[in-house]
């Protein structure tokens, strides 16, 4: 492999870390106004939807349905705060209307909907059926001819339903290497740690016996993230990065607490997380 | 003592993207004789036999010998002469290679010149070039359809192809360019086919060419359109020039941004204009970068 251009200066990051900040700012808060969501998910990926949107898609949000343009499933659907709050802040949509989450009428509602909001590629919420439809969507690319990539975000303890590995042999089989899954590694699900409930370990060599190139990263570093997602230009096959990550990164007191997956945070909470997490 | 030192700028943008057209313009615009133009293209590692028989294209950067180039670029920054590769696009082999002495500017250009950022840190001014799909369709169309027999689907076809390898291997050297060029079609009806649009973006907070743009435009000077814009993971300030500049808006921004001389009298379009603005930037820089290191400005 190429050493590529990838790493960047560290000014240039400080765009994204801004952005970054903002996006966990709207998460607490949406979830905090509507009373009820996921924070701890929603936390730990900020830094991969961030690189996405803001560094490595090719994507136009006044074009939001242009034919050519590269496509992310967020997989793991109930981590909706976080897709909102990214695409409030690329522009898809008026950064006001985030505080209507889970209202009635709304379009951002507790899971993402892909007819109301613009943006939204796939309709999720119902676990492990993501990586099914990305892989549809870049056979489908593949076969007209179009040079987009999709992009697939995976919980890890969503990697625990059966259709993940359908979908993931598929995709091997057709070596899809326009296709790239993403696995959110927090280490933490509903009822626990990933490990106790169902043993994912060792996710690498999963992914790789199904034919997928794997790379382990920091999925809070932006040059880590940047460097693997500029090698899929060089991919025969498709990738699967796995993203090593903290559930509830940013606010000190949600930071690898399983309570914290799907509660939302009172009025004194969220102060303290707004100040923790500055402006 | 007098010394002369060279300034390098460097310049990607795909070919069929009319980089060649500015590039020629450009180096107009700073004096012929004062320029060295190296095309990345001699630095083809494979010929095309070769790039067929492996099944890659000229825009990977596997099939290109970007080590020697490096080596190549920093001798011409001190000063010194290159014994440069010649790669024949007529026959699709490698010629006779030349030597090259570089004079006040070389300009690099080609679709890999800051691929590598120790490769980036060498320029004084990088640039990335790019022109709209639809423009490079149409002008491929004018060209190879009307002139070469090919079918408009198979243009289309190249096209697609293309645009793919340049998305991988061209695109992300975006995040190190000082400048970013973009050429769009005209949306607006009733122009001529020829009509483009120029959108010109750089870092915000960079206090260059973009910062004196919006500046300008917020005096009133200027008719243009300003934004902002993400680049892979770099918000940009982003003008867009989209009309024609007469000679009295040209003649009040060359006040402003004390131009001194006398600059055009006719009407400039955008692209014109713009080329105008990075030469007069080229200029400026290069007196300056070697003034803040203790030497004289040089004309020859």
């Amino acid at each position: 492999m190429l050493s590529t251009a990838s790493s960047v200066g560290r000014e240039t990051y400080l765009d994204l870390e801004k952005r970054a900040r903002a996006i966990r700012r709207h998460i607490v808060n949406m979830i905090a106004e509507a009373g009820s969501g996921h924070p701890g998910g929603s936390l730990s990926a900020v830094e991969i939807l961030t690189t996405l949107y803001f560094g490595v898609m090719k994507i136009d949000p006044n074009v939001p349905n242009d034919p050519e343009r590269d496509r992310f499933i967020l997989s793991k659907g109930h981590a909706a705060p976080v897709l909102y709050a990214t695409l409030a802040e690329r522009g898809y949509f008026a950064v006001g209307t985030l505080s209507s989450l889970r209202r009635m009428g709304s379009p951002l509602q507790g899971h993402p909907d892909m007819r109301k909001v613009p943006g939204v590629e796939m309709s999720t919420g119902s676990l492990g059926q993501g990586l099914s439809v990305g892989v549809g969507i870049a056979l489908g690319a593949r076969l007209d001819n179009r040079y987009c990539r999709v992009y697939v975000l995976l919980g890890d303890g969503e990697c625990q339903e059966g259709q993940i590995w359908e979908a993931a042999m598929a995709a091997g089989h057709y070596q899809l290497n326009n296709l790239v899954a993403i696995v959110d590694r927090n280490g933490l699900q509903i009822d626990g740690s990933t490990e106790a409930v169902m043993t994912l370990s060792p996710l690498a060599q999963k992914w790789r016996a199904f034919g997928w190139d794997v790379v382990e990263v920091d999925g809070h570093s932006f040059s880590e993230l940047f460097q693997v997602l500029d090698s899929v230009a060089y991919a025969h096959k498709p990738t699967a990065i796995i993203a090593r990550t903290v559930k509830g990164k940013g606010v000190t007191f949600m930071e690898g607490a399983v309570d914290w997956h799907g509660k939302a945070p009172d009025r004194k909470q969220l102060e303290k997380a707004l100040e923790e997490l500055g402006e | 003592m007098m010394r002369r030192k060279t300034t390098v700028i460097g310049i990607v943008g795909d070919s069929g993207a009319g980089k060649s057209t500015f590039v020629n313009n450009l180096a107009q615009l700073l004096g012929k004789e004062r320029v060295t133009v190296i095309g990345l293209d001699d630095y083809h590692s494979l010929d095309r036999a070769q790039r067929k028989a492996v099944g890659i294209t000229p825009l990977n950067p596997r099939a290109n010998n970007l080590g020697l180039f490096m080596e190549h670029i920093e001798r011409l920054r001190r000063g010194e002469k290159i014994l440069k590769p010649v790669y024949d696009h007529d026959t699709g082999t490698f010629g006779e290679p030349e030597w090259v002495k570089p004079r006040e500017f070389v300009i690099c250009e080609g679709l890999h010149s800051f691929f590598f950022e120790r490769l980036g840190e060498t320029y004084d001014y990088k640039i990335y070039y790019d022109t709209h799909q639809d423009l490079k369709i149409r002008w491929k169309i004018q060209r190879d359809a009307a002139h070469r027999g090919y079918t408009v689907e198979q243009v289309l076809q190249e096209i697609r192809q293309r645009q793919r390898d340049i998305r991988n291997f061209v695109e992300p050297q975006v995040r190190h360019a000082d400048l970013v060029v973009s050429l769009l079609p005209h949306t607006v009806t009733g122009l001529s086919a020829e009509a483009v649009k120029v959108r010109l973006a750089e870092r915000t907070g960079a206090n260059d060419i973009v910062h004196q743009l919006i500046t300008l435009h917020s005096r009133g000077i200027l008719p243009c359109r300003c934004f902002k814009e993400w680049y892979w993971g770099r918000e940009m300030n982003v003008v867009e020039l989209s009309e024609e500049i007469t000679p009295p808006v040209l003649e009040a921004v060359a006040d402003a941004l004390g131009w001194g001389e006398k600059t055009e009298e006719k009407e400039l379009t955008p692209f014109g204009f713009m080329l105008l603005l990075v030469a007069r930037r080229g200029n400026k820089h290069k007196s300056r970068y070697w003034e803040e290191r203790g030497y004289y400005a040089v004309n020859s």
